[in-house]
C-alpha cells in the first residue's frame, strides 16, 4: 500500500475536494445516483415518481428493515444470510398463533416477531462467536432449518397463513392507517433505522460494535466483551428480519413457505450499496437506508420500462451490486492513498 | 478429536433412525407416489385429501411428497425415491413438462403407471393426463365472467404466473383468440399479459405498474391461485373500480369477493382432481384402461370421463392435437358473494 | 521423511475412517429397518440393498463435480457461492448456441461439440472473473464478490433464456446427453455413468491434491498464504487457477443437470446446489478456515448425504423438507463440533499448564 503514495505525491496535495467529500460522506454520492435514477425513469415514463414514491417507500420498507438489523452484523465483518428464512419462519410463527387464537393484538404480534427473530439470530450469534463456526456456514445451516420448519406440517399441520386467518385491526394497521401522509408500515421502517444509527452511534454497546469490527484484539485489550457483542449484533439482525415478518404478514396479509426466499442478497446488496463495508468496522444507517430505497425503486421501475424481457430485473440488480463493491473498493483505496500522501508532509 | 465427533453424529443418526415414523404403508393393496410441486401450498393440500378420500374407497395407501424448493430436480429426486419403494403408480403435477421425462420413462419401464394432473408432463412420460376442464372452457369461463362484470367494454388485461407455464400459456391463448374472433368482445380492448412468477410480491408490483400504466384498465384476469389475492390487494389498495377474476381459492378471496373487487372467481375443485387423478390410476394399474383415445372409467359423484387426445399450441399459436391423452373432469365451481364461505374452509 | 509420510496417512485416514463408520452404521441401520419393515409387512420390496443404493445415488451425485471445484476454494481459505449460477448460465449459453448453430446449419455433431465446448468455456470465464476480482480485490472477501457475480451470473442467464425452458424436442443428438444420467451394468449392479465420471475424477484430484507438489501446495496457501507467498509460490496465479478450475466443474455439473432433467435447460437450475457443494466439502473434512481436508473425505460425505437421503425418504417417510432439515443440521453440528472440541482441549491444556505452574511457584 505504501508504494502507491511514491509516485503521486504532487497531484495529491492539491487533491479536489470533491472526492474527499464523496469517501467521507457516501450519502450525497448515494442520493446523486439515487436522483439521476429517479430521472432517467422519469423520462421514459412519464409522471413516474409521483405516480410511484408511495410504492417505492412501501416495497423498500420491509427490506429497509432488514438491511438496518444487517447493518450491525456486517459492522463485526459477519454476514447473515438467513434473514429471509428468519423473517418467513417468525412471520409464521405470528401468524399461526393468531391464526389459532392465542394472539389478537397488533402490538403482540410485534412482540412475537422481534423474539422469534431475536432468538433465531442470537442462535447464530452464539455459533458464530462462542462456536467460532463461520457465519455463512452457520447462517447457511440455519437458513435451510427455519425455512424447512416454516410449514411444519410434520408437526403443526401450518400450510399458509392467509388473510382470513388475521384480525381486522391487524389486517388495517400497517397498509391502512395513516401518519403524518405516510402508513405504519413506512414508519416502522423509519423507525426502525432510526434507532439502528441511534444505537449504533449513541451507546457505549454501539460503538463497541464499530470496535470490534474494526480491529477485535484491540477492543478485546480495552475491556470489550467481543464475544456478546457478536452475539448481539446477529441478534439485532434476526430481531429486525422477525419483525420483518410480522410487517411482511401485515402488508401482504399472507405467508407461506416460499415467502421471501432469496431476499437475502437484495438485504446484503442495500447494504453494500449503501457503502458498508463487508470486511467490518464501517458503514452508516443513512447509507443503508438509501440503498434500500434504491433497489425498491429497480424493483418498481424496471417492470414499467419494459426494457428486454421480465427477467431484466436480476440482471441489472446484479450488475448493480457487483458495481457497488467495487467502486467502494476502488474508492476506500483512493481514500486510503490520500491520506497517505497527506501524512507524507 | 474428530473420532468423538463422528461417534457423536453416528449416535444422532442412529436415535434419529431408531425413531419411527408415522404413515406405515399396509402390506398388500396397491401403494400410489402422488408428487405435487412444492411442498407447503395449500392448493396441494387440498388435492392430497382428495387421493385420501379416494383411497379410503378403493383400499389403496398412497403416499406424497413435493420438493422444497419446488425445482425438478427436486421433483426426481422424489420420483427415484418412489421407484425405489416400488409404488405402483405415480400421480405428478410437475414443474416442468419436459424436465421429468426421462426419470418418469424409467418408471414406467419398471412397470409403473403415470398419471399426471393439475400441470402435464410431456406425453413421452406419462400414461394419461387428468385435468379439471377443458383449457377452452375454463378460458372462456373467466372472460364471460369478466365481460359481465364490467359491462362488455373497456380495457383488459391478464395477470399470470411464470412465463413457461404451459396451461397459463394454453388458457391465455383461449382468451386472446375469443377477443380477436367473438364479436361479443368487440369492445374490450385487450392490454396485454404480465407475468407474477406465482410470487406474492411480483404479481403485486406487476399489478401496480398495469394499474400505473393503464390508468382506464377495468378488468383484470388472474388464472392463476398464487397470484390472485395479490392483483386484488393491489386492486383494493389502490382504490381502483377495476373487477379482478380468475383461478382462486376461496379463503384467499372470500374477502375480495365480499368487498365487491371480484364478482365471481373460479377453481375446479381440488379435491375432485386428486379424488378423479387416483381412479384414474388405479384403473390403470389394474388394467381396465390403458389410457388409449376412446376408453371411459367411472369416477363416483363425478361422472364417466372420456379419454381423448391432447391437444396443445403449436408454433402458431393454434391448438393442435398432440401426442398424449387426456380427460377432463369438466366441472369448474364459482366462487361468487353468495357461495364463497361454503367453500373457504375446503379450498 | 518416513516418519512423516506416516503421521501424513494416519491423519489422512482419520476423518475418513470416521466417515466410513458413520456410512456402515448408517447402513446397518437402515437395513435393519428395512429387514423389519419388510418382516412386518409395511414395505412392498427390499427397499434398501446395494443394487438400490448405488442406483439411486445418481441425483446425488449431479453436484459431485462442482464440490471438487468447491473444496479446493475451501482448501485456500476462500469460499465460492456463484457456482450454481455459473453453472446454470453456462448450460444456458450451452442450449442457444446449440440452437443458434443447429439454425445456421451447422452438423448436428458439430453443433453439441462447440455448444459443449462453449459451457465450459463459459464455466472457465465465470470463474476467472471470480479470480480476477479476489486477487485484485484483496480486501473484499471471497464470500462478497461471489455474492454479487452470483447474482450477475444468474441474472445474464435469465436474460439469455427469458424464463422459458429451452428443450430440443426430437432432436436425436442434443438428447444424446440423456446418456450421462444412464446406468451400466457392472456386476448385476447399475451403476450410474455419473457416479464413475464423478469417481474417476475424484481419484485423478486426490492424486494431483494429495500427491503431487503443486497440489499440496493448496493447503500450504490455506494454512499461510503470507509463508506460502514468500516461500516463492505465486499464490494469486494459483488462487485465480482454482478459482477458474471451479467455474470449469461447475459448468460439467451443469452438463450432468442437463442429462439428469431430459436435456432440458431453465435459467433457474441449480438453485442452491452451491449449499448442496458447500456442505459436502465441509462434512468431508474441509475447513472453511483452509487448509485441510481430503478428496477420500468429499467422495465419502457425497456418499453419506445420497445414503442418508435415500434411506429417510424410503424407510422413514421423511418428506423433502424434514431432509433439508437434517441437512442444516449436519452442516453446522459437523463444522461446530471440531471447533468446540478443540476449543475445549485448549482450555484444558491451558488449565493443566496452568496447575503445573502453580505447582511449581508453590515449589
Amino acid at each position: 500500500m505504501l508504494e502507491n503514495g511514491k509516485t503521486r505525491g504532487r497531484g495529491g496535495r492539491a487533491a479536489p475536494d470533491l472526492l474527499a467529500l464523496l469517501t467521507k460522506r457516501r450519502e450525497i454520492l448515494l442520493l446523486a445516483v439515487l436522483a439521476a435514477l429517479a430521472l432517467g425513469v422519469s423520462l421514459r415514463v412519464p409522471g413516474y415518481l409521483k405516480n410511484n414514491y408511495m410504492n417505492i417507500l412501501k416495497g423498500g420498507a420491509i427490506n429497509m428493515v432488514m438491511a438496518a438489523g444487517m447493518l450491525p452484523v456486517l459492522l463485526i465483518g459477519s454476514i447473515d444470510i438467513s434473514v429471509a428464512s428468519t423473517l418467513a419462519f417468525a412471520g409464521s410463527v405470528a401468524g399461526m398463533l393468531m391464526r389459532d387464537g392465542y394472539v389478537g393484538s397488533t402490538l403482540a404480534m410485534i412482540l412475537i416477531g422481534i423474539g422469534v427473530g431475536a432468538l433465531v439470530g442470537a442462535l447464530n450469534g452464539a455459533l458464530v462467536a462462542w462456536g467460532r463456526v463461520l457465519p455463512i456456514i452457520v447462517t447457511l445451516g440455519m437458513s435451510y432449518v427455519a425455512r424447512a420448519m416454516i410449514p411444519m406440517d410434520w408437526l403443526l399441520g401450518l400450510n399458509k397463513i392467509a388473510r382470513i386467518h388475521l384480525t381486522d385491526s391487524f389486517k388495517v394497521f400497517f397498509i391502512d392507517r395513516y401518519f403524518i401522509g405516510l402508513p405504519y408500515l413506512v414508519w416502522s421502517a423509519v423507525i426502525v433505522t432510526a434507532l439502528t444509527g441511534l444505537f449504533l452511534r449513541y451507546t457505549r454497546t454501539g460503538r463497541s460494535i464499530y470496535a470490534v469490527g474494526s480491529n477485535e484484539s484491540a477492543a478485546l485489550v480495552r475491556g470489550v466483551r467481543a464475544d456478546g457483542v457478536k452475539t448481539l449484533a446477529h441478534a439485532i439482525c434476526g430481531a429486525a428480519a422477525g419483525l420483518a415478518g410480522v410487517l411482511w404478514l401485515g402488508y401482504y396479509n399472507s405467508i407461506e413457505k416460499s415467502t421471501a426466499a432469496g431476499d437475502e442478497m437484495y438485504v446484503i446488496a442495500a447494504c453494500v450499496l449503501g457503502g458498508v463495508a463487508v470486511t467490518g468496522g464501517y458503514g452508516k444507517i443513512t447509507g443503508v437506508a438509501i440503498g434500500a430505497v434504491m433497489i425498491a425503486m429497480i424493483n418498481s421501475a424496471i417492470p414499467q420500462l419494459k426494457i428486454g424481457n421480465a427477467m431484466i430485473t436480476e440482471f441489472v440488480k446484479g450488475l448493480l451490486l457487483l458495481g457497488a463493491i467495487l467502486l467502494n473498493a476502488a474508492l476506500r483505496r483512493l481514500a486510503r492513498r490520500r491520506e497517505l500522501i497527506g501524512r507524507r508532509v | 478429536m474428530k473420532r468423538l465427533v463422528s461417534i457423536m453424529l453416528a449416535v444422532l443418526l442412529a436415535v434419529g433412525a431408531s425413531a419411527a415414523f408415522a404413515g406405515e404403508a399396509p402390506d398388500e393393496g396397491l401403494l400410489i407416489g402422488v408428487l405435487y410441486k412444492q411442498s407447503g401450498n395449500a392448493y396441494f393440500q387440498a388435492a392430497v385429501e382428495g387421493f385420501q378420500k379416494a383411497a379410503d374407497e378403493l383400499g389403496f395407501t398412497f403416499i406424497h411428497d413435493g420438493p422444497d424448493d419446488g425445482s425438478s430436480d427436486g421433483q426426481i429426486r422424489i420420483i427415484e425415491n418412489y421407484i425405489n419403494q416400488g409404488v405402483d403408480a405415480i400421480a405428478v403435477s410437475a414443474n416442468d413438462a419436459d424436465a421429468l421425462v426421462s426419470a418418469l420413462q424409467e418408471a414406467k419401464a419398471a412397470g409403473i403407471k403415470v398419471v399426471s394432473w393439475d400441470a402435464p408432463v410431456a406425453a413421452e412420460g406419462r400414461d394419461l393426463d387428468v385435468q379439471p376442464a377443458s383449457a377452452k372452457s375454463i378460458a372462456l369461463t373467466q372472460l364471460e365472467s369478466i365481460c359481465e362484470s364490467i359491462g362488455g367494454e373497456g380495457q383488459l388485461a391478464i395477470v399470470s404466473a411464470m412465463a413457461t407455464a404451459p396451461n397459463q400459456n394454453l388458457w391465455i391463448s383461449f382468451i386472446e383468440e375469443a377477443l380477436r374472433d367473438d364479436p361479443a368482445y368487440a369492445n374490450i380492448e385487450y392490454v396485454g399479459t404480465v407475468y407474477g412468477d406465482d410470487e406474492y410480491t411480483k404479481s403485486y408490483d406487476e399489478t401496480l405498474g398495469l394499474i400505473n400504466l393503464y390508468p382506464e384498465l377495468k378488468g383484470i384476469i388472474t388464472p392463476t391461485t398464487a397470484g390472485a389475492p395479490a392483483v386484488a390487494k393491489c386492486v383494493m389498495d389502490e382504490g381502483k373500480s377495476i373487477k379482478v377474476t380468475g383461478l382462486t381459492l376461496a379463503s384467499d378471496m372470500a374477502e375480495y369477493i365480499k368487498a365487491g373487487v371480484c364478482d365471481a372467481t373460479f377453481l375446479w375443485n381440488p379435491i375432485e382432481l386428486g379424488y378423479a387423478a387416483s381412479y384414474a390410476a388405479v384403473a390403470l394399474i389394474k388394467g381396465e384402461i390403458t389410457g388409449a383415445e376412446g376408453e371411459t372409467f367411472d369416477v363416483p359423484g363425478v361422472g364417466v370421463l372420456t379419454i381423448e387426445q391432447s391437444t396443445a399450441v403449436n408454433d402458431e399459436g393454434e391448438l393442435a392435437p398432440t401426442d398424449g391423452t387426456i380427460s377432463y373432469l369438466n366441472k369448474l365451481n364459482s366462487f361468487t358473494v353468495e357461495t364463497v364461505d361454503e367453500w373457504v374452509d375446503i379450498l | 521423511m518416513g516418519k512423516q509420510a506416516a503421521r501424513a496417512l494416519k491423519g489422512l485416514f482419520r476423518w475418513e475412517t470416521m466417515l466410513l463408520a458413520v456410512l456402515v452404521l448408517m447402513c446397518a441401520v437402515f437395513d435393519r429397518r428395512d429387514a423389519a419393515r419388510q418382516a412386518a409387512g409395511l414395505s412392498k420390496k427390499d427397499v434398501f440393498n446395494l443394487a438400490v443404493v448405488v442406483k439411486g445415488l445418481r441425483p446425488y451425485m449431479l453436484y459431485g463435480f462442482m464440490t471438487l471445484g468447491v473444496m479446493l476454494i475451501l482448501a485456500m481459505g476462500d469460499i465460492d457461492i456463484s457456482v450454481g449460477a455459473s453453472a446454470a448460465l453456462s448450460v444456458a449459453v450451452m442450449g442457444v448456441v446449440y440452437q443458434s448453430a443447429t439454425v445456421s446449419g451447422l452438423r448436428a455433431e458439430s453443433a453439441l461439440a462447440l455448444a459443449l465446448l462453449s459451457c465450459l468455456a463459459t464455466g472457465g470465464l465465470c470463474g476467472a472473473a471470480n479470480g480476477f476480482l479476489v486477487t485484485r480485490f484483496k480486501e473484499l472477501f471471497a464470500m462478497i464478490i461471489t455474492l454479487a457475480t452470483q447474482l450477475f451470473y444468474r441474472g445474464i442467464a435469465y436474460l439469455l433464456l427469458g424464463g422459458k425452458t429451452l428443450t430440443f424436442k426430437n432432436d436425436v443428438t442434443f438428447d444424446s446427453l440423456k446418456r450421462l444420467y444412464d446406468t451400466v451394468q457392472i456386476g448385476g449392479v447399475s451403476v450410474p455413468v455419473m457416479l464413475i465420471a464423478l469417481m474417476a475424477a475424484a481419484a485423478v484430484y486426490a492424486v494431483w491434491i494429495h500427491g503431487t507438489p503443486g497440489g499440496r501446495r493448496i493447503f500450504a496457501l490455506g494454512t499461510n498464504a503470507k509463508a506460502t507467498f514468500y516461500s516463492g509460490v505465486r499464490t494469486d496465479r494459483v488462487k485465480f487457477g482454482l478459482f477458474t478450475l471451479c467455474g470449469l466443474t461447475s459448468a460439467a455439473t451443469g452438463v450432468f443437470f442437463v442429462g439428469a432433467t431430459s436435456s432440458s435447460i431453465r435459467a433457474d437450475a441449480m438453485m442452491g446446489y452451491e449449499m448442496y457443494a458447500i456442505a459436502a466439502a465441509v462434512l468431508g473434512g474441509f475447513s472453511t478456515s483452509g487448509g485441510k481436508g481430503s478428496v477420500i473425505g468429499v467422495a465419502l460425505s457425497l456418499v453419506i448425504f445420497g445414503v442418508m437421503k435415500i434411506g429417510l425418504g424410503t424407510l422413514y417417510g421423511f418428506v423433502d423438507s424434514m431432509v433439508n432439515l437434517s441437512v442444516g443440521v449436519i452442516l453446522i453440528i459437523s463444522t461446530l463440533l471440531p471447533n468446540l472440541i478443540s476449543g475445549a482441549g485448549e482450555a484444558i491444556r491451558l488449565n493443566r499448564r496452568r496447575a503445573r505452574a502453580n505447582v511449581s511457584y508453590q515449589a
